[in-house]
């Protein structure tokens, strides 16, 4: 299967300009390139037509929709609308990966990153229906606090953890508080087996 | 020399990737393997697997950070060079000491080949 980054980079590196025609479900998309930079661009569906830049940047925001792709050589040649080389593509690529990212899972990050600190902390996590705590000591979480508002329901260590986990996409607020004294270690979350435990689907 | 790069991007891992050759023949050296890896977990699994000399590292990755990655490495394997790749380089100031280099994004291959002069 053609994967557009491929392609794109596979194109970039020939002098002799071609054309990378595109099409989505709903929508069409093309990329002219030319002596190794996007020279131009373009992308309609039923309810927008765009160009060059903007047009780029749809097409890959939509690159796992492409339901085919061709690329032929340009026999006629094409009025340069935008320059865009390695650099500027890679830029535009990484940019739209890190808002896709952000945009899929904030409290993912939330939780890894809180594991590379060196203090120690209570991190207060609140939603709609439950009210979570984690005991972050010495870069591992130790231990949990999970209450159900519905059931009025409250657990604590792994299962408190587990639950946690399993809802943290509905965690709307969240608060650090100082661990003062050395909390009871009820389990040892480390980042690998956090990164492990978000990924399990 | 086997080599890994971690990014998130293909076309990014893909420019890493013509760099490291570019260095191949301009400094005599040659990596027996280039392996890519698109996440930490995919390159978690890899280094369980097999020892690299170099690993090329996005500090932000989709399922979490470089800087964890390479402070793996460096237990298991202090002698692996690792290069952090950022578009911030205040996330490398940051940690520093974890790296063994920076190398911010868009890289250009010319100053990839410069700061792996430094180890090669």
């Amino acid at each position: 299967m053609l994967v557009l980054e491929k392609v794109l980079f596979l194109a970039l590196k020939a002098v002799h300009p071609w054309e990378i025609l595109i099409e989505f479900p709903e929508g069409k998309g093309a990329i002219y390139v030319e002596n190794r930079m996007i020279v131009g661009a373009e992308y309609k569906d039923k309810e927008k037509e765009l160009k060059n830049s903007e047009a780029f940047k749809i097409i890959t925001k939509k690159k796992n929709a492409i339901e085919k792709m061709d690329i032929i050589p340009s026999s006629k040649p094409r009025i340069k609308t935008m320059s865009c080389g390695v650099h500027c593509i890679m830029k535009i690529l990484e940019e739209i990966e890190i808002s896709e990212n952000f945009r899929q899972s904030w409290i993912d990050e939330f939780l890894l990153n809180l594991l590379s600190l060196d203090t120690n902390w209570i991190i207060s996590l609140t939603g709609p229906i439950f009210e979570g705590k984690l005991h972050l000591f010495n870069r591992n979480y130790v231990d949990a606090y999970f209450f159900d508002k519905t059931t009025q329901k409250a657990v604590t260590g792994k299962e408190a953890f587990s639950k946690i986990i399993q809802n943290r996409e509905k965690i709307k607020s969240t608060e650090l508080i100082p661990i003062k004294d050395t909390p009871p270690v009820k389990f040892k979350i480390d980042f690998m087996y956090l990164l492990n435990s978000l990924n399990e689907k | 020399m086997e080599a890994l790069i971690v990014d998130d991007v293909l076309f990014t891992r893909l420019i890493v990737e013509e760099a490291l050759h570019v260095a191949e023949l301009r400094k005599n050296i040659k990596f027996f393997s280039i392996e890519h890896a698109d996440s930490l977990k995919t390159a978690m699994e890899k280094i369980k697997q097999r020892k690299f000399k170099l690993v090329i590292t996005d500090i932000k990755l989709k399922d979490g950070l470089g800087i964890e990655l390479a402070k793996h490495i460096k237990s298991i394997n202090p002698e692996t060079i690792v290069i952090a790749l950022t578009m911030y380089p205040v996330e490398f100031e940051k940690n520093r000491e974890t790296f063994d280099e920076f190398i911010k994004k868009p890289i250009s291959p010319k100053e990839l080949e410069l700061k792996l002069e430094k180890f090669l």
